[in-house]
């Protein structure tokens, strides 16, 4: 007797759904080019090849053959000397790039979200985009309103639309924001408000079918399909970051050393999707960029150079090879093929909690890269990241797209937010390209920022930015 | 592109066109759009062979262009399908379809009823049996979501097909 699932996929299979000429198909696919343009757009096209060509023989008359800052050249997907250039630039975004950017696919799209935060609404500005990685093109996303996530950001994909949540400003006494996204119509929405009281400061995970968050020990699971929040337990202290970790989810968070002048420990706890019950967890030798990777969790503590992995059926923390790369924040990570790429950053901040605000760039970390490396899972071995046509930068943000990772964003040395991005092509095939290419100087580039001269009469605070560079989640 | 290239393209073209074409039929549920998507996306391939060609698995590449494309049509024209995809899957065969019967109305109007991506990851999982890594990879998301839009898509499948699979199953027979 045949299981349903297998009589769905034999009627699946057996469907009568007559294939055109595959001959003629494929000369027409041919003849066709990649993206048919007409009218305007190709003339558009014609002309930017124009320029294209223009600034190329420009380039060559001038003998440019490295970016002026030292870093590597740019290598497009056009050059004849590279055909598997590791690393292609993409279009900058189309608008302006609010602060830290979260990015998240979202369906086939590639989604960016940012925010510049300020203490009201008025002075808060946030905004998104999308991008399609098949064709390269940005298109800005349409305002939520006025009461939009901007700090400690939750984003989830439901597989049709888009959970933003989060806090509304820099003030944190605000409820929650939720909102949803739906890129077939493009239209946002207002979630029900989530069963969560007190300052705002969640965190949260996707299930995979509900969107679980938690603040200050309460928690609360949406789901998409009834449009309605219930409650879940909670940690039993006040968790800080939630890695999903297939059926469980680790919570991690610091709590004060009694008896101390505020000293931190690190602790965790892990929740089990299925009973929904919490157990206490053995706590993250290091905190930073995590990925699950099947069966642990990896994660970065790039500021000392190292690498643990979590197994949740043993509670052990295991140190993997170190990190080939300075000391550093604010990097970004994605995991592709089996392997864990890890670009970017500021080197990390020596400056003692309370002491005089030192002028020292060795004391105040203000070095950005642009250099990274690979790690590869199964082996347990780290190799140099072919050098980026990217500049120096901390905070980018990085996913994958099927074989590639997508740099996007990130800010300088002098803490302004930046626009343009890189793919890197990491995974299958292109291992080639990544072992015949030799370790990379460090590239770090030191902060000369002079302030703005203000206005006639205006006066300058002074303080720290308002959102943090080091790309760590917004908080 | 030389001839040995052009020999290799048009290998994988063979392969790979026919399901791939009738995976997007079912997701967009219009022959013409169906050639629009799977021509647009082969001819991605064409125009960059030289790099598709160094690929470990080239046709799960043309797939995944493929789908997403299929994927972002369905969704873009979502409420004009929601009415309209049922009344087409109703309109009866196929055409050229030889084989059709009221099991096959029942599949396609069952998948009509499906959101664009669990339409997607259940013409990926059954039609062309990819398991459900690949299927996330396709769709271009998580493994754990394709798995929530399989289980649902199934879910609905096996709701719309019940009568059908209750005698199927009873008889073992067909």
């Amino acid at each position: 007797m045949m299981e349903p699932d297998e009589l769905v996929r034999s009627r699946m299979q057996e469907l009568d759904l007559p294939v055109p000429d595959v001959e003629s198909a494929m000369g027409a696919a041919k003849r066709r080019g990649p993206i048919r343009r007409t009218g305007r757009r190709r003339g558009q096209a014609v002309a930017a090849m124009v320029a294209v060509a223009v600034l190329l023989v420009v380039m060559l008359a001038v003998g440019v053959t490295r970016r002026s800052d030292g870093s590597a050249p740019v290598v497009s997907a056009g050059d004849p000397a590279a055909p598997a250039a590791p690393w292609q630039m993409l279009p900058a975004l189309p608008g302006p790039t609010r602060g830290t950017l979260n990015a998240m696919m979202a369906g086939a799209d590639v989604l960016v979200w940012g925010a510049s935060v300020g203490a009201t609404s008025a002075t808060t500005a946030a905004g998104g985009y999308e991008l399609d990685p098949d064709t390269d093109r940005w298109r800005s996303i349409p305002e939520p309103g006025i009461d939009r996530p901007v700090l400690r950001r939750v984003l989830a994909w439901t597989g049709t639309r888009v959970l933003l949540l989060g806090c509304a400003t820099g003030t944190p006494a605000l409820p929650v924001q939720a909102l949803s996204y739906d890129p077939g119509t493009r239209v946002w929405a207002a979630l029900p408000a989530p069963p969560l009281a007190g300052s705002c400061d969640p965190y949260g995970v996707w299930s995979g079918a509900e969107l679980l968050v938690w603040q200050n020990q309460q928690g609360a699971a949406y789901d998409p399909i009834a449009n309605s929040w219930r409650t879940v337990s909670a940690p039993p202290g006040t968790g800080r970051d939630a890695a999903l970790m297939g059926p469980k989810v680790l919570v991690t968070s610091t709590e004060s050393l009694p008896r101390t002048n505020n000293e931190q420990r690190r602790v965790a706890w892990v929740f089990d999707l299925q009973t929904e019950t919490w157990a206490p967890a053995a706590p993250p030798p290091v905190w930073g960029p995590n990925a699950w990777v099947g069966d642990r969790l990896l994660v970065l503590g790039a500021s000392s150079g190292t690498l643990f992995a979590y197994d949740p059926s043993t509670d052990a923390w295991t140190r993997r090879a170190d990190v080939p790369l300075a000391p550093r924040e604010g990097v970004a990570s994605a995991v592709v093929d089996g392997r864990f790429v890890a670009w970017g950053g500021i080197a990390a901040s020596k400056q003692e909690p309370g002491a005089p605000l030192s002028t020292d760039p060795e004391v105040l970390g203000d070095a950005t890269f642009s250099d990274g490396a690979i790690y590869d899972i199964a082996a347990d071995r780290w190799s140099a990241l072919p050098p980026s046509p990217l500049s120096p930068r901390s905070g980018a943000a990085g996913l994958t797209v099927g074989g590639e990772v997508l740099i996007i964003g990130g800010a300088d040395p002098c803490v302004q937010y930046l626009s343009d991005g890189a793919r890197l092509r990491a995974g299958g095939s292109s291992d080639r390209t990544m072992a015949a290419t030799s370790n990379p100087p460090t590239t770090a580039t030191r902060a000369s920022c002079a302030p703005p001269e203000p206005p006639p009469g205006v006066t300058v605070p002074v303080g720290p930015p308002a959102t943090s560079p080091t790309g760590t989640p917004v908080r | 592109m030389d001839a040995k290239d052009e020999s290799e393209y048009d290998d994988l073209f063979r392969a790979e066109y026919p399901a791939v074409w009738r995976a997007v039929l079912l997701i967009v549920f219009d022959r013409d759009i169906a050639d629009e998507v799977c021509q647009d996306a082969f001819a991605a391939v064409f125009a960059h062979w030289e790099k598709v060609s160094t690929y470990e698995r080239p046709g799960a590449w043309v797939r995944r262009v493929a789908i997403r494309r299929a994927v972002r049509v369905a969704g873009r024209d979502r409420r004009r399908q929601a009415t309209e995809l049922a009344g087409q899957a109703r309109a009866g065969r196929p055409e050229g379809a030889s084989r059709w019967d009221e099991t096959s109305d029942l599949i396609v109007e069952a998948l009509a009823a499906l959101p664009p991506h669990q339409r997607a990851a259940i013409a990926l999982h059954y039609l062309l049996d990819l398991p459900v890594r690949d299927v996330a990879t396709a769709i271009g998301c998580r493994e754990a979501t394709a798995n929530v839009h399989l289980h649902r898509g199934r879910k609905h499948l096996a709701e719309m097909l019940r009568p059908v699979l209750r005698e199927e199953t009873d008889d073992g027979t067909r």
